[in-house]
């Protein structure tokens, strides 16, 4: 093992709640922070884990690991009921300044909105609960929900919304939206308890605000070299991410840069970024691994394939060959298997290996099925299913690979081509593969030499891709044992 | 070089899981002691509930956690151990004894792991009834650990108890094979891949789920919403019905609450495949092939309807663990009104006792990891490790 030092300051995207606060937690673990105060002030990234350099105002500057920490912004949802604002119709925020500025003289019924212009949730639900108790301490002032889904999971929540209901707010849960006037000034709803419509006569109509990501988040994630998630957040919904990982090593996701959450939440958050932080940056040295991606420079055509589909940012240019960051390498072999040159080797997968490993399973079968199982899904719900008595047939000869991504059309041709009486390629679930698009490609590749093999006449249902979780024993076995008895 | 430093995790839960490995990776060296034979919590025993892609229920994250604990060499795993006093000061003086088996258990000749990487797979409970033995089986003599162990921290993680839904007598629970538990569920589905009924073995074609059994029950004085039951009740609804088409599915329930970041497109989803009826069931009774009639008040209109099932499924919610109270007294830490340990960001009363996952109250796998990432953070900083 070489030990290498690296670059321990932290850079900080977002001068938001969840990033002061990591600030804080990461200055006490002595590491020196600079927070920007927003992603607009990054102006470019390069470089890798313990190694980043970032384009600032102030010129460029070298950091260890960079966490980002946006929040989101609230937007009111008049539109979704046909509302405009006026001064009988506001939104939550607006309301909230009113009590706090003590402006609600003379209000005698103020009717809240929730749950009909999106699905909404604790955060948006606990500002009404509150609100609904502000009014409560005012004298003569009746409250009115109109609400579909109370969403009531978080701590608390049950017991606030309890706790106006008892002291006069009603509650209206309704599937459907109440008719409201444009002035605001009638409500016309559905009674679930009178069942018959009925009417209500408001002075204020407060309507709920949405939560919606930083815009910035899409150029951040541009220029960090990440993915961004289909709902705009800087952490793709992956189970292999939780709590702050991103795809790529040192680059961390904070807070409200992840999902929404509260203020409680935002400090579990800092916590645990500075521990992720402490353990990748430990005291400045670093053990590089040795069981990652090598590129033959001599084979190299310098095509940016690899580069483009390291799902884990790794690759980078230097000299006109590509090279691969071993520190940044995650050993998934997905750019072995993309190679056009066949450049690439992963230490502990070699072609050769894996090669040697297709003809072993020819060693006491004929015809046997090979099965390239991901180590970490297939291969783990394989082990299980032989511990636990599912008898798994002989014939199926498990090949394990670091990822799915890293079965190669030429192992299946291969397998094939020594007789082999099926072939499949077992990955995990979408959106469960820990190199982001492994699977997907995989499946791409079983599409493809599909087609392949009906052109040589061999039939196309004599290769399967399937997807399993690791700890489902009994899937696996139920697709191997339908798969086996249909190719032998 | 930091001194040695030793922090006691009790319960092995993956709240237990995490926060041991995570101090673990510092050089801590850490005794987790788990009171049943195996670690993982009630989480390892969870079905994965993927339909057309992952929907990210975390139940392989605990799996991948477990793994990880039993190869780390500096965790030192006592199973079948609870503790049974506490010296409190500057250190923490643990006396551990062996635990009880539950009656259940007691019953049993042999008890098995959910996962390959439980360390036994297989305890012998009675090597008379056992019939033939697995290799590699342990005694459940040899479990257990007797004896006093001094830390310089500990962190509680004993999680929660599922609400025992015999309680609410309408249900019949444990009265008609076909009535389950959301734990149940999961077991069934995990050991077979399908639904199957318990009564005859044949596959459900027809199912209810009835949520917040135990939940936001003002009847019972509990007023909280145990945060995981609507997403546990979808997930594995989805994933069934993804699986089988004919399956029909009813969900009665009061609200909503979301299951994930993707929840208004999951919902959407939800809302072509199941059926939801806004109400709570009054009462079940029971119907030929041991199906199960169910008997509710329509929202729209308010009158009773009757609807026959062939499964049960009662989303029972998460409740402070059976021995919050005890342990709270042992460790002197503070218990809420509602009966989860008090925790100000994972710091209890007592100074150098941490705490994290559901033995604070509800909370989900993802959620519960990074509680118990925040969980090490504190204890790391607490014994000054750097
Ligand atoms: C039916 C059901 C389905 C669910 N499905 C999901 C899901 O799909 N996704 C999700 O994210 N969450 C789900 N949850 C929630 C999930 O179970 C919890 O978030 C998780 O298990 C909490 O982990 P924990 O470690 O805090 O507690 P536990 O899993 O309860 O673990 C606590 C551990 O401590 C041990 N212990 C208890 N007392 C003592 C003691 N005195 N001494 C020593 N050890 C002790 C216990 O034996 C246990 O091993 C579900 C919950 C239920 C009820
Ligand atoms: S994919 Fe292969 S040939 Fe193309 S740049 Fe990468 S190493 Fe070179
Ligand atoms: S092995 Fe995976 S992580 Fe490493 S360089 Fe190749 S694609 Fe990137
Ligand atoms: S659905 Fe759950 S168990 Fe299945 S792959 Fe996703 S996170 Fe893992
Ligand atoms: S999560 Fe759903 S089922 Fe569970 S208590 Fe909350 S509302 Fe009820």
């Amino acid at each position: 093992m070489t030990e290498i030092t690296i670059n321990t300051d932290v850079l900080v995207v977002g001068a938001t709640s969840i990033g002061l606060k990591v600030a804080e937690e990461v200055k006490n673990l002595d590491y020196n922070v600079e927070v920007l105060k927003s992603p607009q002030d990054l102006k470019g990234l390069k470089g890798f884990a313990g190694d980043f350099t970032a384009t600032l105002d102030s010129g460029e500057k070298k950091f260890g690991a960079i966490v980002t920490a946006t929040d989101f912004i609230t937007k009111p949802l008049f539109e979704s009921y046909n509302l405009s604002p006026n001064d009988k119709i506001i939104s939550q925020s607006d309301f909230e300044k009113l009590t706090e500025s003590d402006s609600l003289n003379g209000t005698k019924s103020v009717v809240f909105l929730a749950g009909f212009g999106q699905e909404g949730n604790p955060l948006v639900m606990k500002r009404v609960f509150k609100s609904v108790l502000d009014l409560c301490e005012l004298e003569d002032v009746n409250p009115y929900v109109f609400v579909n889904n109370l969403k009531v999971a978080s701590k608390g929540l049950e017991r606030l919304y309890k706790e106006g209901r008892d002291k006069g707010a009603i509650y209206f849960k309704l599937l459907e939206k109440p008719e409201i006037s444009e002035d605001g000034s009638k409500l016309v709803y559905m009674d679930q308890v009178m069942r018959s419509e009925m009417e209500l006569y408001p002075d204020l109509v407060v309507v709920e605000e949405e939560y919606v990501p930083c815009i910035d988040n899409t150029n951040l994630a541009c220029d960090l070299n990440i993915k961004i998630a289909k709902d705009g957040l800087l952490q793709m919904d992956n189970v292999h991410r939780f709590p702050v990982d991103t795809a790529r090593k040192g680059i961390f996701v904070a807070g409200t840069a992840r999902r929404l959450m509260n203020e409680d939440d935002i400090a579990t958050d800092s916590k645990v970024v500075a521990l992720k932080i402490k353990e990748f940056l430990g005291n400045g040295t670093i053990e590089v691994p040795q069981n990652v991606a090598v590129i033959d420079g001599d084979k190299c055509a310098i095509c940016l394939t690899c580069y483009r589909c390291c799902p884990h940012g790794a690759i980078y240019w230097q000299q006109d060959e590509a090279v691969v960051s071993a520190l940044d390498c995650q050993a998934c072999g997905n750019c072995a298997s993309e190679c056009p040159q066949d450049a690439i080797q992963l230490e502990d997968y070699k072609d050769s290996s894996i090669n040697s490993e297709i003809e072993k399973c020819f060693a006491d079968e004929k015809a046997p099925v090979v099965a390239f199982c991901c180590q970490n899904s297939a291969y783990e719900a394989l082990s299980m299913a032989s511990e636990f008595d599912f008898e798994i047939p002989e014939s199926f000869k498990p090949i394990k690979v670091p990822c799915a991504g890293k079965v190669d059309a030429d192992y299946i041709l291969k397998a094939f081509s020594k007789g082999a009486a099926g072939v499949a390629v077992l990955a995990c679930h979408p959106g469960n593969c820990k190199s982001e698009h492994g699977n997907t490609y995989a499946k791409w590749r079983v599409e493809d030499i599909k087609s392949k093999l009906e052109v040589i006449g061999v039939d196309k249902e004599r290769v399967l891709f399937s997807t399993v979780a690791s700890n489902m024993a009994s899937a696996l076995y139920g697709t191997v044992k339908d798969f086996v008895n249909k190719v032998k | 070089m930091n001194e040695l430093k030793k922090v006691m995790v009790i319960g092995g839960g993956i709240a237990g899981l995490t926060t041991a490995y995570e101090l673990s990776l510092f050089g801590v060296h850490v005794d987790l002691i788990e009171k049943s034979c195996f670690l993982g919590g009630h989480a390892i025993g969870y079905s994965c509930k993927a339909a057309e892609e992952c929907v990210q229920c975390g139940a392989c994250s605990v799996e991948d956690m477990l793994k990880k604990v039993v190869e780390q060499d500096n965790i030192d795993v006592h199973l079948s151990t609870e503790i049974t006093s506490v010296q409190n000061g500057k250190t923490h003086k643990v006396t551990l004894s062996k635990s009880e088996l539950s009656e259940d258990d007691k019953e049993s000749a042999l008890l098995r792991g959910f996962s390959i990487n439980n360390k036994p797979l297989n305890v012998i409970i009675n090597k008379e009834t056992c019939g033939s033995i697995p290799e590699g089986s342990v005694d459940y003599s040899e479990l257990g650990f007797e004896g006093e162990i001094e830390v310089d921290a500990v962190v509680l993680a004993t999680g929660f108890s599922a609400f025992d839904a015999s309680i609410k007598s309408q249900l019949s629970y444990k009265e008609f094979d076909n009535v389950i538990n959301g734990l149940e569920l999961e077991q069934i589905k995990r050991e077979t891949g399908k639904l199957l009924r318990p009564s005859d073995g044949k596959q459900a074609k027809k199912i209810a789920f009835i949520q917040c059994v135990g939940s936001r029950d003002e009847r019972l004085g509990n007023l909280w919403c145990s945060q995981v039951c609507c997403s546990y009740a979808l997930k594995t609804a989805r994933s069934l019905k993804y699986k089988d088409q004919e399956l029909d599915v009813t969900v009665f329930y009061m609200d909503i609450q979301n299951t994930g970041r993707d929840f208004p497109v999951f919902y959407e989803k939800c809302k072509d495949d199941i059926k939801f009826l806004r109400t709570i069931p009054a009462d079940i009774y029971p119907a030929e092939n041991d199906d199960l009639l169910i008997r509710y008040m329509v929202e729209e209109d308010g009158n009773p309807a009757n609807e026959t099932y062939d499964l049960v499924a009662l989303s029972v919610g998460i409740m402070p663990g059976d021995d919050n109270e005890k342990i709270s007294k042992l460790l002197g830490t503070g218990l809420d009104s509602d009966g989860f340990i008090t925790n100000g960001g994972a710091g209890t009363d007592q100074e150098g006792v941490f705490v994290t996952g559901t033995a604070t109250g509800p909370a989900n796998i993802s959620t519960v990891i990074a509680q118990s990432d925040q969980a090490a953070c504190e204890v790391l900083k607490y014994l000054g490790v750097s």
